[in-house]
């Protein structure tokens, strides 16, 4: 059949503008790639050179070798790994709970949970600040990733009620029937077949804690616990901006992120299509 | 001893009564037909009983055996769901064998056992197969071979059988009144349909919104139904209903004008005026050779409206005053439509009903 004109065009300027956006946001992270590879001499030019001369992995040697950037990176996957055990844990029950038993101002608590993200993050700071400090978690992974949780644990319940729900409740009765406990149903059987979902929402909260930058700054202090996106920050220094040290941890910091990506990226899509989940 | 001896079992959802006083017994390896239409509380009662779901009064026995707050585990019952609900991660070998998992049966045992029910049930070449990449016969096999392999004291089924096809329907029915026989086991099924009711229980509870209307053999329940409810849920087609009243000389005359029909003697004593409801099923009409007026029948003047021959039978449909009625004739008989004919019933396949409490009249 042939394609009509007004078809052919329609296609090209619906390209054309998904190919502007999508420039639009690689280009940024193609040139910090690119910078990583540059000698300071290069980056800091009167004229703008694109492809480095040759493969420089000087700035990658620096940052390992000669800043303090594995500790921030170590601070980083020990505050993520906590903000994901706590969400994971505490969500999945939450969730499963919030999907399956109808106790009083079940529907109140889930909106109040959403409300609870609607407010900006800075009116909670504060708050949070004054109360791991109370407790004596402030400047410590374990407080930060706490921090964390308050704003993450709710995304993470709403999308895993989202899978609990589509799982059918026979199941859970059957599996009540042939002995297991509601929590043994519920690990048993309920949590293999929303694996999927369980992998997608762990990346989203990952990714949320290993990016974040506010919390981190406000609530951590020290080296011991200071996270990597605080750490690129405070190398800027008052009368030098290192350049091409910068691009190169910002590189290995998304290095993880994308590799989390490639690896659930087909469990994520095959999670969030629910009704994947059928006998 | 009773298999189960359910004692006023009251439920209520918040505001909304969904069992209002369920009382009933199942003598060991007695076979129980929950019947009643979608709603009426069948399957809450069959949760209730397999302690998924709390009474909110009411006490319940199993094997003889105080049950009410126990866990399900140890009320030694199996369940099979209108949806199957196998483990769709599981393998049919573990969906099977997951009871026996649970309470710590071995590998061996269980092996053996699953593999037992497997060949009973003729289902041995799939125990490698996930639930998804079995037909719904073949599922609804694994889920009562699950339910078979721990060998409980009671099964209870939620309309096993509303999921397959018509003649695979038929199938498995036969299927599962063989496997009661040779298991010996006490069985309670929740149905809407009354064949299997019929051909499967050896007692029905008939329900309705959250109460028994009448339980009994089905045998009972067809031949003196309690009630209207009862009299029209049981027989397919229904029981034909006139309803009218009783005139002066033993007559009846339906309401909305037509014929009085002629009613034979009987042990009722209805005075003339009382308003009550014919009830007549169509197997038990026959057509009555002209010329012939027989004693103790009970007479019709059809003009047949509809005339469906269906090989053995022959649905004759007509009107009597404002009701339509079905006779299931034999399909021998000769019928053309318009001509009117003659239909009767004995005076013992009557069933009156009064018309307000549509209570089952008595003999007084
Ligand atoms: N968890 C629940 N919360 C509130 N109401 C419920 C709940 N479960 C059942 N009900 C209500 O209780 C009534 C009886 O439901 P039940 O499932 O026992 O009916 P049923 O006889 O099995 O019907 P069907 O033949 O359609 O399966 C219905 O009106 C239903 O809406
Ligand atoms: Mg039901």
């Amino acid at each position: 059949m042939a394609v009509s004109r007004h078809t052919r065009r329609m296609n090209l300027i619906a390209h054309g503008v998904g190919l502007g956006f999508a420039l639009f946001s690689v280009l940024p992270i193609v040139w910090l790639v690119i910078t990583s590879f540059k000698t300071e001499a290069e980056i800091v030019t009167d004229t703008i050179t694109f492809l480095p001369q040759s493969l420089q992995l000087q700035n990658y040697r620096d940052v390992w070798a000669q800043s303090n950037y594995p500790s921030l990176m170590w601070n980083s996957i020990v505050t993520t790994f906590y903000t994901v055990t706590i969400c994971m844990v505490a969500g999945s029950l939450a969730a499963y709970s919030f999907s399956r038993n109808a106790f009083p101002l079940r529907r109140e608590l889930m909106l109040f949970y959403l409300v609870v993200r609607m407010f900006p993050a800075v009116l909670i700071i504060i708050p949070l600040f004054l109360i791991l400090r109370t407790v004596g978690l402030l400047d410590t992974r374990f407080g930060l990733s706490l921090a964390y949780a308050s704003f993450l644990l709710p995304l993470f319940v709403w999308m895993m009620k989202g899978f609990f729900d589509a799982v059918p409740p026979d199941l859970e009765r059957a599996a009540r029937i042939d002995g297991c406990t509601r929590i043994g149903a519920m690990v048993r059987v309920v949590l293999p077949l929303v694996k999927g979902g369980l992998g997608a929402c762990a990346v989203f909260v990952a990714i949320g804690a290993w990016n974040e930058y506010l919390f981190a700054l406000m609530l951590t202090s020290s080296a011991g616990s200071r996270t990597w996106p605080v750490g690129l920050q405070m190398m800027v220094g008052e009368f030098q901006l290192p350049w091409g040290l910068l691009a190169a941890s910002g590189v290995i910091s998304i290095l993880p992120v994308v590799a989390l990506f490639a690896i659930v990226q087909r469990a994520m899509v095959r999670g969030l299509t629910v009704g994947a989940i059928k006998g | 001893m009773n298999a189960l001896a359910i004692r006023n079992i009251q439920k209520s959802f918040g505001a909304l009564k969904v069992l209002n006083g369920i009382d009933l017994t199942l003598e060991e390896g007695g076979f129980l037909v929950l019947l009643g239409p979608s709603g009426c509380g069948k399957s809450t009662l069959l949760s209730i009983i397999a302690g998924l779901e709390d009474a909110s009064a009411g006490s319940i026995e199993i094997g003889g055996r105080e049950a009410t707050g126990l866990h399900p585990r140890d009320r030694d019952i199996a369940m099979v769901f209108q949806s199957y609900a196998l483990y769709p991660s599981m393998q049919v070998e573990r969906n099977m064998g997951f009871g026996l998992e649970m309470r710590g049966a071995g590998v061996d045992e269980r092996k053996e056992k699953v593999g037992a029910a497997a060949d009973l049930l003729g289902i041995g070449a799939l125990l490698e197969r996930k639930p998804a990449q079995l037909s719904g016969g073949q599922r609804q096999r694994v889920a009562m071979g699950r339910a078979i392999v721990r060998k409980p004291r009671l099964f209870l089924l939620d309309e096993p059988l509303s999921n397959l096809d018509a003649k695979l329907r038929t199938k498995m029915r036969g299927e599962i009144k063989k496997l009661h026989q040779s298991l010996g086991a006490s069985i309670v099924y929740v149905t809407h349909d009354q064949v299997e009711a019929m051909t499967l229980a050896t007692k029905v509870a008939v329900m309705r919104g959250g109460t028994i209307e009448q339980i009994g053999a089905p045998m009972t329940i067809y031949r003196e139904p309690d009630n209207l409810f009862v009299a029209g849920f049981i027989g397919a087609p229904p029981m034909n209903f006139v309803r009218g009243r009783i005139v002066e000389g033993g007559g009846f005359a339906p309401d909305g004008g037509g014929d009085r029909i002629t009613m034979p003697a009987m042990e009722h004593r209805l005075e003339p005026g009382r308003e009550i409801v014919l009830g007549v099923r169509p197997e038990n009409l026959r057509p009555i050779p002209p010329g012939v007026s027989p004693e103790g029948l009970l007479r019709f003047n059809a003009v047949p409206d509809v005339i469906e021959p269906m090989g053995a039978d022959t649905m004759v449909h007509f009107r009597v005053g404002q009701s339509e009625l079905i006779a299931r004739l034999d399909g021998q008989t000769e019928v053309s439509g318009s001509a009117p004919m003659e239909l009767g019933c004995e005076a013992s396949a009557l069933h009156l009903f009064d018309a307000t409490t549509e209570q089952r009249l008595r003999p007084a």
